[in-house]
């Protein structure tokens, strides 16, 4: 089999034969299973609702299309909330039809508001939740155009329509599976183990400084990506199976965990520069061995990271055990710098030792969780907090009034014409509005989108009028078409084709015109095509012209917002801020960094941003926290939320001025609660606030005064970035 | 057992009650099983599981058909 000359050392040029049968093996065997699967539950759901005489098989056949995902629980998850979306948009219709049947205008109108509505919810939530809103979208207009023309009918359309859909994800479902079936449980175990390792590895190499800037901003992109994408595994996996459902709490307090610690790592990192810069030696000098006993009890030198959860035990207990013994060996560190250290040092060890001590917390919580995976049965130690989205409602609302604007520009049309396949324009124009809402590029989406329906409607038009005709039966059938179906599946398993796969799927299956009486006439055929053709150009027309949705204004919105995260630590409800807030955060992140412009360095200016924002947020908190006490003087009390509301200021709009009353406030404040904790009066655990509360505005002070921080909080937001990337779109 | 429920002037067949309602029945049986470690014993879950939600399907369906 060795075709090479040199078989025991091949190079990365030219494989050999075994390597490139193994590497076919990998990746294109699981692909064509999935092909094959997705051909046969849509074949399969087709002759069901042949034998069963639905209205529309052809339905049945494009849900498998439509929910036909590579993994079992990403089926289970997108089948469920088209179920939902298809029920809500039934509902819907029945109450337009049941109001507005008798004026087709108002029908219309309402009509456009209620997609509106769904597509400023699509816009809203993330994954397949947002599906539900879409379908929700145009269920109605599936159902509720025909019907508007015949209200006696629209109980029977809904019917069918709805026993349609679900003998289709069924189908779906049970072949996804039964037939060879690949579990999400699977990789989302590998992405917990890989996640884990990675990060231990990167905090002991920060700890032992082996890590340069660089590498510290790769593996934050790296770890906002995975928190996302996380999460988005672990909602789908729900549906899989009990395994997953028994282990969801504790996998949402894994993924906290993860976040928190990766925060308290960099600002430990940061704090450690800033030290660094100053010329704080001995400070350094006596935290150096702290750091290095914790990277020590992490991962010993020339250890073995642990590759299960159940591994991690032994690792849980040294965490733990160090943790208890940090206090005393951090009060040891600090005398040696109170005998021969300024107030400005001391209070320079007291931040840093603090964040070391909040770092230890978090990795011992997060490696708690990642423990408790290994248990089958148990419960999560304590409650897990919900995954926080950031929702932006302007970016929502204005999707929404895209949707609506589309449609009524359709309908008009529409009425002003008495086009016969106006409805499926009009259908096709709203799927595609929802669709794309929260898309980073729609209208890139959208024309890939298009390009599979110009294809589907050629491919559809040689099935329908040169292959099926001289068949006969559904085995012919089947056989006609699965060389067309075959392609389309195969599309969509190769992530850069894979929108136009969906296109020719969906055209595909709408076109092909399976009935229970057949009929061979070109001329609707053409006619839906090239409605469903306009229905997209108008949803492009729309996403390009109507407030675009990826112009500069609008990103400079979200960058933006990026920096108001912090007056959510300013001003949001203290029960479960922190996690609010970091959370929100970072998810804003991952969604500004999947557009960035990497070449032009965006990323790396949205993540500067980020982690100033994120640390800024933190210490506000802790002064929230320490203004709450209740032994605290009205005054002090006073003084504290004043330099809240300056800072507040200053991350609303960042001008030099606002900048000057917030050092201002934060030295006020400091004075305060220096009073505070001479005064005495108070115990132990509200003496641990007010000093945590000190160390973060000594932390703010730090962020204020470094010009650095304040330049990549207030400069105008990425001029270069955004015009270099608007003209890659442009392209 | 009637075949057909009336509700409100619509006839749903009463194999639909009977489906959500054995859909509902394996979802407890599938995570109490799934809770007590059982699904490691088995070679195929999901197949289990679906031959599961057939048999309490077929069994219930089969009561109010007889």
């Amino acid at each position: 089999m060795s075709a090479t000359p040199l078989p025991a050392k091949p190079t990365a040029s030219t494989p050999t034969w075994g390597e490139a049968w193994r590497d076919w093996l990998g990746s294109e065997v699981p692909a064509w299973i999935f092909v094959a699967k997705t051909i046969f539950a849509a074949l399969l759901a087709l002759w069901i609702a042949f034998r069963l005489g639905f209205d529309s098989p052809r339905s049945s056949m494009l849900t498998v299309f439509i929910v036909a995902q590579p993994q079992t629980g990403l089926v289970l998850a997108k089948s469920f909330y088209r179920i939902i979306g298809t029920m809500a948009g039934c509902l819907a219709t029945f109450v337009l039809v049941g109001l507005f049947a008798q004026q087709r205008e108002l029908f219309l109108a309402a009509m456009a508001v209620w997609v509106g509505l769904c597509t400023t919810g699509a816009a809203l939530y993330r994954n397949f939740r947002a599906y539900a809103f879409v379908l929700a979208g145009y269920t109605a207009c599936l159902i509720g155009f025909p019907s508007a023309l015949h209200p006696e009918t629209v109980f029977n359309t809904a019917v069918s329509r709805v026993s349609e859909v679900m003998l289709g994800i069924l189908c779906a479902g049970v072949v996804a599976d039964l037939v060879l079936p690949r579990a999400l449980g699977a990789s989302l175990v590998a992405m917990v183990r890989g996640s884990y390792r990675e990060f231990l590895g990167f905090v002991t190499g920060a700890l032992r400084g082996h890590l340069d800037h660089d590498a510290m901003e790769r593996s934050h992109d790296h770890f906002v990506a995975n928190v996302i994408a996380f999460e988005a595994q672990r909602d789908a996996a729900y549906f899989e199976s009990p395994d997953a459902r028994v282990r969801s709490d504790r996998l949402r307090l894994l993924n906290a965990g993860y976040m928190s610690s990766a925060t308290s790592v960099h600002m430990l990192h940061q704090m450690m520069q800033r030290l660094r810069r100053l010329g704080r030696h001995r400070v350094l000098d006596q935290l150096a061995p702290l750091y290095q006993a914790l990277a020590t009890e992490l991962i010993p030198e020339e250890g073995l990271m642990p590759a299960t959860a159940a591994e991690a035990a032994p690792l849980a207990r040294r965490i733990a055990v160090f943790r208890a013994q940090l206090p005393q060996r951090i009060a040891a560190a600090r005398r040696a710098v109170e005998n021969d250290g300024d107030k400005a040092e001391l209070l320079d060890f007291d931040s840093a030792a603090d964040l070391l001590l909040r770092f230890t917390e978090e990795m011992d919580e997060y490696t708690t969780s990642y423990v408790a995976l290994s248990h089958p049965g148990t419960r999560a130690h304590r409650r897990a907090p919900s995954y926080v989205a950031h929702t932006d409602w302007i970016t929502a609302l204005l999707s929404g009034v895209r949707a609506t604007v589309a449609l009524l520009s359709v309908s008009a049309f529409w009425i002003a014409s008495a086009w016969p396949s106006g409805a499926g324009a009009a259908t096709i124009a709203c799927v595609f509005c929802c669709l794309f809402a929260a898309a980073p590029s729609p209208v890139l989406a959208v024309r890939g989108l298009s390009v599979g329906f110009i294809w589907g409607l050629l491919a559809a038009f040689v099935c329908a009028f040169v292959v099926l005709p001289p068949l006969d039966g559904f085995p012919l059938l089947a056989a006609g078409m699965t060389p067309f179906i075959m392609v389309g599946i195969k599309l969509l398993t190769n992530p850069r084709t894979a929108g136009i796969g969906a296109g020719y799927n969906i055209m595909f299956g709408n076109i092909i015109g399976v009935e229970n009486i057949t009929r061979f006439n070109p001329l609707p055929v053409l006619n839906d095509g090239f409605a469903s053709l306009l229905g997209a150009g108008v949803a492009a027309l729309v996403f390009a012209l109507l407030v675009p949705a990826e112009t500069r204004r609008l990103r400079l919105h979200m960058v933006r917002s990026l920096r108001r995260r912090v007056l959510l630590a300013c001003f949001g409800g203290m029960s479960g801020l922190r996690h609010r807030f970091e959370n929100s955060t970072r998810d804003l992140l991952g969604q500004l960094l999947a557009g960035a412009d990497r070449a032009a360095g965006e990323d790396r200016r949205l993540l500067a941003r980020a982690l100033s924002v994120l640390e800024a947020g933190h210490a506000i908190i802790d002064l929230r926290e320490a203004a709450a006490l209740g032994t605290l003087a009205v005054g002090s009390r006073a003084a504290l939320h004043a330099s809240v509301r300056a800072l507040a200021r200053l991350f609303a709009k960042p001008t030099q001025q606002r900048r000057e009353q917030a050092l201002e406030g934060v030295a006020r404040a400091t004075g305060r609660i220096e009073a505070a904790l001479e005064a005495g009066e108070v115990d132990a655990a509200e003496r641990a606030a007010l000093k945590r509360g000190r160390v973060g505005l000594h932390l703010l002070r730090t962020l204020l005064l470094d010009d650095e921080t304040f330049a990549s909080l207030s400069a105008v937001e990425n001029p270069a970035a955004t015009t270099a990337s608007g003209a890659t779109h442009a392209a | 057992m009637p075949r057909e429920i009336d509700l409100l002037g619509f006839y749903m067949p009463t194999l639909l009650p009977v489906f959500i309602l054995a859909f509902a029945l394996q979802w407890l049986i599938d995570s109490l099983l799934g809770r007590l470690g059982f699904y490691t014993h088995v070679w195929h879950p999901s197949l289990f599981r679906f031959s599961l939600f057939v048999c309490l399907f077929g069994a219930m369906g089969l009561a109010f058909y007889r």
